[in-house]
């Protein structure tokens, strides 16, 4: 089975780039959508759609990352997945709210597409693994 | 002539008023102009202490004599005004300069500031016509029936007027007192004129953090992509390519790196404009080796010996001081191309204050240009062909400013430069 990861994400530049990125990696199953609103109608609606691994941007329309976060641990469904900040930001301030809110990590998007693909290899194998387990 | 001595003198407090009102400048409108603080009564000298300095109209005693005066007067008198037309009888030192000042009248501004006007009026003997009948007169009725010569009356009157100057009259008082109000007034009007300004300021350099930092943030987003596409461009079809379009998306490519570099230093200088200081008293040894091999790790195959002698605690913040060193230390052997690159750092406490050193013997900085390195995107020179976006420093003084402290340097061309960090040692 392939794993799920859901990618919240409204810049369609990095989804094609993590797209590109995601295919070489493995058997990932990944959905993505541009904010939070769509993303919590795919997780109530789409049942047979439980992410194993929740990406968040931060700077979204709408509710941002933060947010996402918040209601994605308050839900007693979605408390188990681990979720991901994936953002260009390195601002102390954001990396401490997401580690407040129950994010289970923290990424900053590296700005080469080798660099990428690194971090998110080690991402999957770390989280997904442990997620299994 | 008596009345028309009064009308002037609140004719001119009333001048005096709107010179105020127009300068704003309270020394440019009591001292510098024709109608000044002599021209409301008819003292001879005055003295005006403002923004802790002095300033003198016509006969004034000298500047020691006149802060002792003063020291006199704040343990005598709490209140806002104090005249005398004998002043030596109170405060013997004054006799020295009974001349100049046997009568005082002096006004404070402000209670919680030195701020005073000082006027002295001279020993009357000086003034009138020792002649006078009028005086013959007031000398006999002192002294009763007793029979006596002009010449004996006379000096007898010498005696008691001696460091003794004309009375403050209640048009002089009155006058004052007036003047006191309206310097007041223009004094609070100026304030809150420059507290507007400094709150407009501001404002202004919050805008212009938070205007950075968004559009730092924004540029990033394009720029990863252009990076990222050419990238893509390079994989899939570099085949295809000719050498020169392979070597042209390289620069390309630089280019982002280097714009990246950029952006990510201008966040940084508005992210310290911005952040909230957090003070914690901090293990500089600790700090300074961590940095020292964060810095040292690209240079493995230089000679780069980094000593770190003292390090008294510094009361910071964590981040903001790491960075500080950061860019100190790493600009000592970014700038120290020659081996061995001798950088030394040290730490003293003098008084109340810490002060740390950062000394490289590298390029130096022309000391002509000291002033301006600080500044933002301010390289100089010599660095031309060392990669750099002259945010470091900009970023190094502002983190300095945010703890109250200051920095500066020495440094010679081709020899090494030190840079001297000052920082107060007690919290807040």
């Amino acid at each position: 089975m392939p794993k799920k990861i859901l990618y919240v994400e409204d810049n369609p530049d990095a989804i094609t780039f993590f797209n590109r990125i995601v295919h070489k990696l493995g058997d990932y199953h990944f959905k993505t959508t541009e904010d939070g609103a769509s993303a919590i109608k795919l997780l109530e609606e789409e049942k047979e759609f439980e992410p194993e691994m929740i990406l968040l941007d931060i700077n979204l329309p709408g509710m941002n990352g933060f947010e996402i976060l918040q209601y994605v641990r308050t839900k007693t469904t979605y408390k188990h997945i681990p979720v991901i900040m994936f953002t260009s930001s390195d601002d102390d301030n954001d990396i401490k709210k997401s580690y407040e809110f129950g994010a289970n990590a923290y990424l900053i998007k590296p700005d080469s597409l080798n660099s990428l693909k690194e971090v998110l290899s080690d991402t999957f194998n770390f989280w997904l693994k442990h997620n299994v387990a | 002539m008596f009345e028309e001595k009064t009308n002037q003198y609140m004719q001119n407090q009333i001048k005096l008023f709107e010179q105020l009102m127009k300068e704003m400048e309270p020394v440019e409108a009591l001292i510098n102009k024709p109608v000044n603080l002599l021209s409301v009564n008819s003292a001879e000298g005055a003295v005006f202490f403002y923004e802790n300095k002095m300033y003198c109209l016509g006969n004034v005693p000298e500047e020691k004599e006149i802060k002792e005066l003063i020291t006199w007067l704040r343990t005598k008198e709490p209140g806002n005004f104090f005249q005398t037309s004998s002043l030596a009888k109170e405060f013997p030192e004054a006799e020295k300069y009974a001349d100049i000042g046997s009568g005082i009248m002096i006004i404070q501004i402000a209670h919680d500031r030195s701020e005073y006007i000082l006027w002295f009026k001279p020993e009357i003997k000086r003034k009138v016509n020792w002649a006078g009948e009028k005086n013959k007169e007031q000398t006999k009725q002192e002294d009763g029936s007793v029979h006596i010569s002009p010449r004996k009356s006379l000096s007898k009157w010498t005696e008691e007027v001696k460091c003794t100057s004309e009375e403050w009259s209640n048009t002089e008082v009155s006058a004052a007192l007036k003047l006191r109000e309206d310097l007041i007034q223009v004094i609070n009007k100026r304030a809150n004129e420059i507290r507007k300004l400094n709150d407009a300021l501001k404002a202004a350099y919050e805008e212009l953090d938070t205007f950075s930092f968004t559009i730092s943030h924004d540029l990033r987003t394009p720029l990863s992509s252009i990076k990222n596409y050419t990238e893509i461009i390079l994989e899939d079809f570099g085949k295809e390519l000719s050498p020169e379009a392979h070597l042209l998306f390289m620069k390309v490519i630089k280019g982002t790196d280097k714009m990246a570099g950029l952006i990510k230093d201008v966040l940084q200088y508005s992210r310290v404009g911005r952040a909230d200081i957090r003070k914690i008293p901090l293990d500089m040894g600790k700090m300074l080796t961590e940095i020292k091999e964060e810095v040292l790790a690209p240079y493995g195959d230089r000679d780069i010996q980094i000593s770190i002698i003292n390090c008294p605690p510094i009361n910071g913040d964590r981040t903001m001081l790491m960075q500080l060193f950061t860019n100190l230390m790493g600009n000592a052997v970014k700038y120290s191309p020659r081996d061995p690159a001798v950088i030394e750092i040290n730490g003293e406490i003098k008084d109340d204050f810490v002060v740390y050193t950062v000394e490289d013997n590298g390029i130096g900085i022309d000391m002509k240009y000291a002033g301006r390195i600080f500044e933002l995107f301010r390289r100089l020179d010599n660095v031309k062909n060392i990669e750099g976006t002259g945010v470091g420093l900009a970023i190094a003084k502002r983190i300095v400013e945010k703890h109250n402290g200051k920095i500066w340097l020495e440094s010679k061309l081709d020899h090494g430069t030190k840079f001297y960090i000052e920082l107060p040692v007690k919290q807040g």
